[in-house]
């Protein structure tokens, strides 16, 4: 679901009056991209869900108690607050296995209507990107999940990593050959194989 | 892998969702969570919303707050000023306004460039030195020693008004004796210089009216008969005349001034008002007989 620059503004006005009805839309739009940040950061779907969920709540109570002063976009909000809870939850389980993308479930897709082949197409993709995806840098990681799954522009990533736009950049960049490389190697071993 | 192939595979990532059933669940659970806080604030329509957002209350007030107080600063410094001008107008010294008078009238004398104009000024803050010395006289409430000591002061800036006011005069007197020969003589052989042998008619020049009825006015003398053309007029120089009869009414305006400061030496201070509004007129008609004169000069020339 897309949103408009300012669909979104007015959106983030009416949160920051405390609009409930506002804060749900919001719900609704940012949803699945931040379950899916979330989800390749911790790998598992239940915790991904918690810390979703854990996250919208948390972003309300901030949304009251600090009415949003200095933000100035609603989705690099929603991202930080997420980035923050993970890196808890990493200190949480920190010795305990990460990273499993449900191995041992697979990957739930939980849109029905998409067609057979569009679903063995995405789970090969998946099945390379996954085991590659948890190789790379924590850093590389989020950079590639915001800017290539998620879409967020440069700016946005900026906001969200408290970066400058050129360092974004060079860190794409650096993010994605990162990636290449793993993923040559594992063809080279395949042809050897 | 291409790059085409990497991105459109990282795309294809874009189609993991939560799951329906929890994503419709948490959205009831987080609804009755929020709602349990604070109530409902009042909406706004987006219009305002926009403007707000376009220019919001914070920014309007910060940037008016500056404005209005240097505006609001300016309006009471001007206020005051005027107030205090005008309060001082009638005062003597020793008030407390008198100090504000002296300041408007340096400030007026500073603002004038024109050595005419200064001169009328000068003449103008004698007078009120003049009026002062009276304001002083009919005084009682003051010692006698308190108002002879004011009228000592205040004799003393009368006579120093005058002497300046002379020396302005004289400065006048001169510059006007050196410029207007030297107009009149470049104006006679501007008429025949290189140009004898042409033939050319020149207009009678228009007789300046002067104050002081002195003034003759230049006539030529060749008489031109019609048919004849006139080869070497003589002119007479109505500036020169102009030029003397501004010397003659600035060294009348410097003896009333003298006879002025006698009078107030006399105690005679409403005969020295007297004395000044007359030289104040002698400057006005010696200014406007000047005018005129530079015009008609001016237009024999055409």
């Amino acid at each position: 679901m897309k949103i408009g620059k300012i669909e979104e503004k007015l959106l983030l006005y009416r949160i920051k009056q405390s609009d409930k009805d506002a804060f749900i839309r919001a719900y609704d739009l940012y949803v699945d991209q931040l379950y899916r940040f979330i989800y390749f950061k911790v790998g598992n779907r239940e915790e991904a869900e918690d810390l979703c969920s854990a996250m919208f709540l948390k972003t309300w109570h901030y949304i009251l108690e600090n009415s949003l002063k200095d933000q100035k976009t609603l989705k690099a909000l929603f991202y930080k607050i997420s980035r923050n809870l993970i890196i808890d939850h990493y200190r949480k389980t920190k010795g305990k296995e990460t990273m499993s993308l449900d191995d041992e479930k697979g990957i739930k897709i939980t849109d029905e209507k998409q067609n057979l082949n569009n679903d063995i197409e995405l789970k090969a993709d998946l099945l390379v990107l996954e085991s590659k995806l948890p190789e790379l840098k924590d850093e590389y990681r989020e950079v590639i999940i915001l800017r290539f799954i998620n879409e967020l522009s440069i700016k946005e990533i900026a906001e969200v990593l408290d970066k400058s736009r050129g360092n974004v950049r060079i860190l794409i960049y650096r993010s994605l050959n990162a990636l290449k490389e793993l993923l040559s190697q594992d063809e080279k071993i395949n042809l050897n194989a | 892998m291409n790059d085409q192939e990497l991105l459109k595979q990282l795309s294809n990532l874009k189609q993991i969702k939560p799951d329906h059933n929890w994503q419709k669940k948490y959205r009831e659970i987080l609804f009755s969570q929020i709602s349990a806080g604070r109530a409902d604030l009042e909406r706004n329509s987006n219009l305002k919303i926009v403007w707000e957002s376009i220019m919001p209350r914070e920014i309007l007030i910060n940037l008016a707050k500056p404005v209005w107080l240097a505006s609001l600063a300016s309006v009471l410094i001007l206020a005051v000023g005027i107030g205090g001008v005008y309060a001082s107008k009638n005062s003597k010294p020793g008030d407390s306004l008198y100090i504000a008078k002296i300041i408007s009238e340096r400030a007026q004398f500073a603002m004038t460039f024109d050595e005419r104009d200064k001169a009328k000024l000068g003449v103008e803050f004698a007078t009120n030195r003049a009026k002062e010395m009276i304001q002083v006289l009919e005084d009682t409430n003051q010692t006698a020693t308190t108002n002879n000591d004011k009228l000592e002061k205040l004799s003393q800036n009368f006579k120093k008004e005058i002497s300046q006011v002379k020396n302005r005069l004289f400065i006048i007197k001169i510059t006007e004796d050196q410029a207007k020969p030297k107009e009149a003589e470049a104006e006679v052989f501007g008429a025949n210089l290189g140009k004898s042998d042409q033939r050319m008619e020149i207009a009678e020049p228009a007789t300046p009216a002067l104050p002081t009825g002195q003034a003759g006015g230049g006539q030529v003398k060749s008489t031109v008969e019609p048919g004849k053309v006139a080869t070497d007029p003589i002119i007479e120089k109505p500036a020169a005349v102009n030029a003397t009869s501004t010397l003659e009414s600035a060294s009348s305006a410097g003896l009333m001034l003298e006879e002025a400061e006698k009078l107030v030496d006399e105690k005679n201070i409403n005969g020295a008002i007297d004395k000044l509004g007359e030289v104040n007129k002698i400057i006005d008609q010696s200014e406007a007989g000047e005018v005129k004169g530079v015009s008609e000069t001016a237009s024999s020339t055409k």
